[in-house]
């Protein structure tokens, strides 16, 4: 029996009208089919995050002054941690690793320019910077193992000790007031590229962004030796190291002794006391540009990206450049604004022993937890089904016709997960991330401050931040996407 | 335990099976594009849908996600029919013949049951 039935159409993206002039692209590459989270869903992760922020507040009870000390179980003590964790083991990794940069980058400049039959645009935007980051939060700090190009500058420093007893580094001292600021432009010029930048799916342009950043790394650990550049100037192993802070893993390198150990998801963001004014800038620029890129996906940016559009029209076709960028350098701005206010805020109310400043740099790690979780909600279908096009790719890196393992006629499965699996795991990954940090933050405020009272007294302003940051996360994953509408 | 719960999963396939509709739905594209009220169709996972486009200019309509497209001229309906299968948000977009551009005149949004 066939019952017609005509569609129930409008919806709060056809109030303020789906087509904007140009409405932007949200993230660097590919296809989102996210339905929006319900209403009284979203509401109900809300208040579960505000409930669950006094009871871990009032439940966790650690004297003042008493730094918790995480429990650990070292994987080393374990005959497949010692595996994992061998030298050779770690060769092929770094070989491998190498080579698929190779081959992401050939791919890039010599194949098929169309984005989805080559290789570098998926393997650059979903498994790389999507990907990794899942991998850095969830299980541990990978890059800082598979880094393809440390591995290869190690190789060349390696022949050349061999050869001349000498080292490649140039050993330039690097200059300590730096601090990780070029760590921050280079992450904030890569946020451009990634949000912003047109050119981000041509695999050829994308490809030659990346030899330009290969020469800067290179050159970085030529001056100034390679972990000083790494854990300073390098915008990816600093974020991916981040975001590794959440992680269960965590390796410990003393001359006595090697460690792999695992800990508690969040234990190694109250690890560390020394946040510098400049990690702190980083943190909060990388938070920020997280939020962005789901924001521009929302009809309200659509809808002001639509206004400034028209306001703009002398401006000619460089406005929608224009506009993204000026939200690009608008986020972050706010982030730290609202984040210093807020330390301001802590610091009025707590004994005075601590400036705001020393407040702000201390606290800042403790945000992390819930920008991880709204990563891994925002792109969990993305990852699972954009993902997909790999399974082809692999067959076809450069998009010539290949069929190497015959898997080149793959078609994605739009169908691998239902909205509703993707809904609540949205919800429950927000809510938990969020329930982790008030809990770091508590673990941070038991070292920092005297007594129980001042602890008490410092979470205010940093539970009102962290329920605010939590709903407008989830706010986000609430709204309908908004596709890209025609350029220019 | 697992008896109960692949009983529960067959009949629930069943049911949805069961009250899976077919669904028509009439769309007329005027300069290339669709009225407001029309801008965003819903359709419920499972449903059997058919759409019929009608369109004042030549062009090639696509749904993403399903992957769908067609050629339009004046005059001639055209269909597309499908099962709904995967639930989400699908954008659908039309390309003016000899112009490079394209344009998001809609989406499918297909709700879980």
């Amino acid at each position: 029996m066939t019952i017609d039935r005509t569609a129930i159409v409008g919806s709060v993206a056809t109030a303020i009208g789906v087509i904007a002039p140009g409405a932007a692209h949200a993230h660097g590459f590919g296809q989102r089919y996210d339905l929006p989270v319900p209403l009284w869903l979203w509401m109900s992760g809300a208040a579960a995050a505000v409930a669950a922020s006094f009871v871990v507040i009032a439940r966790v009870r650690t004297p003042p002054g008493e730094a918790r000390r995480p429990a650990r179980r070292n994987l080393l003590d374990w005959r497949l941690g010692r595996l994992a964790a061998d030298r050779r083991t770690r060769a092929v990794a770094q070989a491998v690793s190498v080579a698929l940069l190779v081959l992401v980058l050939a791919a890039g400049l010599a194949g098929n320019q169309n984005p989805t039959r080559n290789l570098a645009p998926t393997a650059i935007w979903i498994v790389w910077w999507v990907g990794v980051a899942y991998v850095s939060a969830l299980i541990g700090n990978v890059w800082a193992v598979i880094n393809p190009w440390a591995a290869t500058f190690s190789w060349v420093d390696g022949v050349v000790h061999r050869f001349s007893g000498g080292d490649l580094c140039l050993g330039l001292r690097y200059p300590p007031g730096l601090g990780v600021w070029p760590a921050i432009v280079l992450f904030a010029a890569f946020a451009w590229v990634e949000l912003v930048f047109t050119g981000r799916a041509v695999p050829a342009q994308l490809a030659s962004i990346a030899v330009g950043y290969s020469l800067i790394t290179w050159t970085g650990m030529l001056l100034f030796g390679r972990e000083v550049w790494l854990s300073r100037g390098d915008p990816f192993a600093v974020a991916f190291g981040v975001l590794a802070r959440f992680s269960p893993m965590d390796i410990r390198v003393t001359p006595s002794e090697r460690q792999w150990n695992l800990r508690p998801f969040g234990a190694g963001l109250y690890a560390t006391r020394d946040v510098s004014f400049s990690m702190m800038v980083f943190v909060l620029l990388l938070l920020s540009t997280v939020t962005f890129d789901g924001f521009t996906a929302t009809p309200a940016w659509s809808a002001l990206e639509s206004g400034l559009y028209g306001a703009l029209a002398p401006l000619g076709d460089a406005r929608l450049t224009l506009i993204s960028t000026a939200g690009l350098v608008a986020f972050p701005l706010i982030f730290v604004a609202v984040y210093t206010a807020f330390a301001t805020f802590m610091a009025a109310l707590t004994d005075g022993r601590l400036s705001s400043d020393v407040i702000a740099q201390r606290f800042v790690l403790s945000l992390v937890p819930i920008a991880i979780a709204y990563h891994l909600a925002h792109y969990f279908t993305y990852l699972l089904i954009q993902g997909q096009l790999m399974i082809r790719l692999v067959s076809d890196p450069f998009g010539f016709g290949w069929d190497l393992f015959g898997t080149a006629r793959y078609r994605p499965d739009i169908g691998v997960v239902g909205a509703r699996f993707a809904w609540y795991t949205a919800v429950i990954a927000i809510v938990a991330g969020h329930i982790v940090a008030v809990w770091v933050a508590h673990a941070v405020a038991v070292r920092e401050f005297v007594t129980s009272r001042v602890v008490l007294r410092s979470q205010l302003p940093m539970l009102i931040l962290m329920v605010g940051y939590t709903v407008v996360s989830l706010w986000i994953i609430a709204q309908p996407i908004v596709e890209p509408g025609p350029t220019g | 335990m697992i008896r109960t719960l692949a009983l529960t999963v067959a009949l629930l396939l069943v049911a949805t099976a069961l009250v899976a509709e077919s669904t028509r739905i009439e769309l007329t594209l005027t300069g290339g594009e669709l009225p407001r009220d029309t801008r965003v169709i819903r359709v419920r996972q499972g449903d059997d849908v058919t759409v019929r486009w009608t369109t004042d200019r030549p062009l090639t309509i696509h749904l993403h996600g399903y992957d769908i497209e067609r050629a339009l001229t004046p005059g001639t309906p055209v269909e597309m029919r499908f099962t709904a299968r995967a639930t989400g948000r699908f954008a659908i977009e039309t390309h003016a013949h000899g112009a490079k551009k394209e344009q998001t005149v809609g989406y499918l949004e297909v709700h879980p049951r």
